[in-house]
């Protein structure tokens, strides 16, 4: 039991160690310009990435802390991703039409960047609707205030 | 000018480094989330699931990555929407490590580029019809949730995230695609076929704009990336490796066959109660269910509104296994999956009465449609019988009709209270006597078949005319058979589907050692259950034999002239339609012989109602519901009566003495008695069969001599 345990003290300190070591081999690469560094810096984050995941993953669930943050911060959190993840699409798309805009006050648009507004047009409403659909899903889900109710920490209390 | 694009233009310092630094994370949530559910299978009971690998990863690449189970004449829209949305992801996350080997690889390790050219080309379409697949399927998905709201569709908050997230990454791509294109002004530009005419409307914005517009989109996509596979693991998109996973260890014993409790009588537990009893493949599938509702489609207790619903009972399993187990799973709260908490919610719900109710486990009929259907072969079945089990022989709690059924088997050998000296009461109605196989060994004569007659066809009025009109046919083609008479007893399979583990074991194994004692080779039988029992369960007790259902035997007889029919039919003439019954049909792939047995009687016309073959729609018969009242919602047999009555027949043709019984209450019940009848394929082959004194008939009316 205890060199199982301190094998994976030594996971994890593996994990941590490698994603620190690659992001300063990116670091130095990006800035000495040796582009042999990314493999190197992707192959060490990513690796770390896995040792911790894994060895977190595989010890004893300690879920209430998670539950319990998430419960607290859980809204928030998704709203901040929201916007964060789609204004930027928005203000994109949104400049689409302005560049229409331009284009006709100059008199010079033909029927390609008409298309373009249309395409434009076309995903801004897609994403919008989806958005506001699942934003609207989450918060009802959250609002049930299911992640303490339900079978919390069952199994930390059986182990 | 070659055609190529600058990999992670505009993008500053800071962002090349976040794009490897980010890695960590995806990476790291991803195996948490695997490894904790990984720690969750192991905890499952051992279950040989490595054998055949090479068939189960060839079922893996056709049902899994082709799509086989999806992608459906009868459920189209759901199949293309999902191949749509999978090949769109597929083909751009292959593109994504394409550029990264171009630019991690290729170029700084061995100063070769081929993103360039015409595969660069080439690439910008496949890229751009891909995001177009991915919009594309997402928006029927969106569709098909919101709007067109199939009966056996229930939507979580999980389903829509994982969705929307899917959207805005392809609509992200296409953003930044088109910034590019507006600064950069590619002649190949037009390749991009989705971003270039939106890039043609942004160019007359100053390229300040655009720069500044693309490195946000940058940003936002990079993180969007990062959250949504950081996201994988705990949400609906854990499936893709679950579900191969699960594919990949699907059984390929054959479906019929229920796995027996070893050691019956040193196991310490029974059946499945809690976490621990399940094997480590079950918790797999449960764990791999993507919640997609095509076990419902066919499922006749959902189609007949029980309160047993195969998915929900896979999601409240999975939903009590991920509790138990503690793995992270719709941690977004009960609204996650709304089936999950169908019976209450709370840590200490026991899983049988708690999390999943004792009607569900009764309700089903074990008719197999819904292990059928799941695309990533979900076993319900087995699931159920397990808790029966363990109610049935830890807990002592089963519907009170079945004390009569358990107290028959043990005392006479069948569900019902006939003595077995009554089993071959029916060949008093012949009119050439059957032999018994006791006296057949005796004289040292052979038989081609040994009749297993059933206990319905043996005991039951209504069945024992499809057993004499087998019997009949068998005489008629020459066929040398014998009967076990009082020494057949059940098989065991009624027992055994309501989960009485023990007393189908009891009955199975004195009935094998009959039947070895007797030397029997070939069996022919009237009725599926027995047919699947002797088939594929009688071998787990060291009984191997070669069975065939009778419509089978008729088949062959009739193709291979042995039995001839004359042109009117003393019983039926007109439209018939075919009841595939589920334990010939489903579990044994039996589709094609009763039909070509039903297409050779003349005058006879066969209308196939729309749930058929595979597809076929339970009695209600099956998995002991027979013995049992169905009390809740409308009754499964009548629901089959009135698809029958729709085809316009007049003929329902049945080939299991189950289904006659279910049927024969079913036309009544249904006040269809003038309009439908039901008949064995045996009883409408009789009844058109040319018998000796027919020929020597229609020899006499010619003048000529019967033939011997
Ligand atoms: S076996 Fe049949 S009745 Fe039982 S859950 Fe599956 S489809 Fe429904
Ligand atoms: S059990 Fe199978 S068919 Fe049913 S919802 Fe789950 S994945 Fe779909």
């Amino acid at each position: 039991m205890t060199t199982l345990t301190t094998l994976w003290r030594h996971i994890t300190e593996f994990g941590w160690l490698a994603i620190v070591l690659g992001i300063a081999t990116i670091v130095a690469g990006e800035l000495v310009g040796w582009g042999g560094a990314r493999l190197v810096a992707a192959a060490l984050v990513s690796a770390g990435g896995l040792a911790l995941g894994i060895s977190y993953g595989i010890r004893e669930p300690g879920r209430r802390r998670v539950r319990g943050w998430l419960a607290r911060y859980g809204r928030a959190l998704v709203w901040l991703l929201a916007a964060l993840i789609t204004l930027p699409a928005a203000l994109a798309l949104g400049a689409a039409a302005i560049g229409s805009v331009v284009l006709v006050s100059h008199g010079s648009i033909d029927a390609m960047p008409l298309a373009g507004l249309a395409v434009a047009a076309g995903m801004l409403t897609a994403m919008t609707a989806v958005a506001f659909v699942a934003l609207r899903a989450t918060r009802a889900a959250l609002s049930k205030d299911g992640a303490r109710q339900v079978g919390v920490d069952t199994w930390e209390r059986r182990s | 000018m070659i055609p190529t694009r600058e990999i992670t233009w505009n993008v500053d310092l800071i962002g090349r480094v976040a794009l490897y630094a980010l890695l960590a994370l995806p990476a790291g949530f991803l195996a948490f989330g695997l490894a904790r559910r990984a720690r969750m299978w192991r905890l499952g009971q051992p279950d040989d699931r490595f054998d055949r690998l090479p068939s189960r990863l060839w079922g893996a690449l056709v049902q899994g990555i082709l799509h086989a189970r999806i992608v459906r004449r009868r459920n189209l829209y759901g199949g293309v929407m999902h191949a749509l949305v999978f090949w769109g992801f597929v083909i751009l996350f292959i593109g994504t490590v394409i550029v990264m080997v171009e630019h991690d690889v290729a170029v700084p390790l061995f100063g070769l580029s081929f993103y360039r050219g015409n595969f660069y080309l080439g690439f910008k379409l496949a890229m751009n019809l891909a995001g177009l697949m991915l919009i594309a399927g997402v928006l029927m998905a969106f569709a098909r949730r919101l709007m067109l709201q199939p009966a056996t569709f229930e939507s979580s908050a999980d389903d829509l995230v994982v969705l929307a997230f899917l959207l805005v990454l392809s609509v992200q791509g296409f953003i930044l695609q088109a910034l590019r294109l507006a600064v950069e002004r590619d002649p190949w530009a037009p390749w991009s076929f989705v971003s270039y005419p939106m890039s043609l409307a942004l160019q007359s914005l100053p390229e300040r704009w655009l720069r500044g517009l693309h490195l946000v989109n940058w940003w936002s996509h990079t993180l969007t990336t990062t959250v949504f596979l950081a996201y994988v693991a705990y949400s609906k998109m854990i499936h893709p490796f679950t579900g191969l996973a699960s594919v990949v260890f699907r059984r390929l014993r054959p479906p019929g066959r229920l796995d027996p409790i070893e050691n019956l009588e040193e196991a310490n537990r029974l059946g499945i109660a809690g976490l621990e009893d399940f094997t480590w493949a079950q918790l797999l599938q449960v764990d791999a269910c993507m919640h997609c509702g095509r076990c419902l489609e066919y499922c006749p207790t959902f189609r007949t509104g029980k309160p047993l619903r195969p998915r929900d009972l896979i999601l409240e399993v999975a939903g009590y296994v991920a509790d138990r187990g503690g793995i992270f799973s719709g941690e977004l709260g009960q609204g996650m999956n709304a089936a999950r908490f169908r019976w209450g919610a709370g840590a200490e719900r026991e899983l049988i009465g708690g999390v999943v109710s004792t009607e569900e486990i009764w309700d089903c009929t074990t008719c197999g449609a819904c292990m059928e259907q799941c695309p990533v072969y979900i076993e319900h079945v087995p699931l159920i019988v397990g808790m029966r089990r363990n109610l049935v022989l830890e807990r002592s709690e089963f519907p009170g009709e079945l004390t009569a059924v358990f107290t028959n088997l043990e005392r006479l050998g069948s569900p019902y209270q006939f003595r077995p000296a009554q089993r071959a009461d029916w060949t008093r109605k012949l009119e050439h006597p059957v032999p018994e196989m006791a006296e057949v060994v005796a004289s040292g004569e052979d038989v081609d078949y040994l009749l297993w007659v059933g206990c319905l066809g043996s005991f039951d009025g209504r069945n024992q005319r499809t057993t004499i009109a087998l019997a009949r046919i068998l005489q008629a083609a020459g066929i040398r058979f014998a009967i076990l008479g009082r020494e057949e007893t059940c098989t065991g399979d009624p027992a055994r589907r309501v989960g009485n583990e023990y007393l189908a074991q009891l009955l199975a194994q004195q009935a094998v050692e009959t039947l070895n004692a007797c030397q029997v080779r070939k069996i022919v039988t009237t009725c599926p259950h027995c047919f699947n029992a002797i088939r594929n369960e009688f071998p787990q007790l060291g009984g191997h034999y070669e069975v065939v259902h009778h419509s089978q035997l008729i088949s062959t007889l009739l193709a291979e002239g042995r039995i001839r029919l004359q042109s009117g039919s003393a019983v039926a003439q007109g439209k018939v339609t075919y009841h595939d019954p589920c334990y010939l049909g489903r579990y044994n792939r039996v589709f094609d012989e009763p039909r070509a047995a039903l297409s050779a009687l003349p005058g006879i016309q066969l209308a196939e109602m729309p749930r058929n073959r595979s597809r076929s729609f339970c009695c209600g018969g099956g998995g002991g519901r027979m013995f049992m009242e169905e009390t809740r919602g409308q009754r499964i047999n009548q629901a089959r009566v009135r698809e029958a009555l729709e085809t316009g027949a007049e003929v329902l043709a049945a080939a299991c003495p189950f289904c006659m019984t279910m049927f024969e209450d079913g036309i009544r019940g249904a006040g269809a008695e003038g309009s439908l009848q039901v008949l064995d394929i045996a009883e409408l082959v009789a009844g058109a069969l040319v018998t000796p004194r027919d020929d020597s008939r229609a020899a006499a009316g010619a003048g000529l001599e019967p033939p011997a």
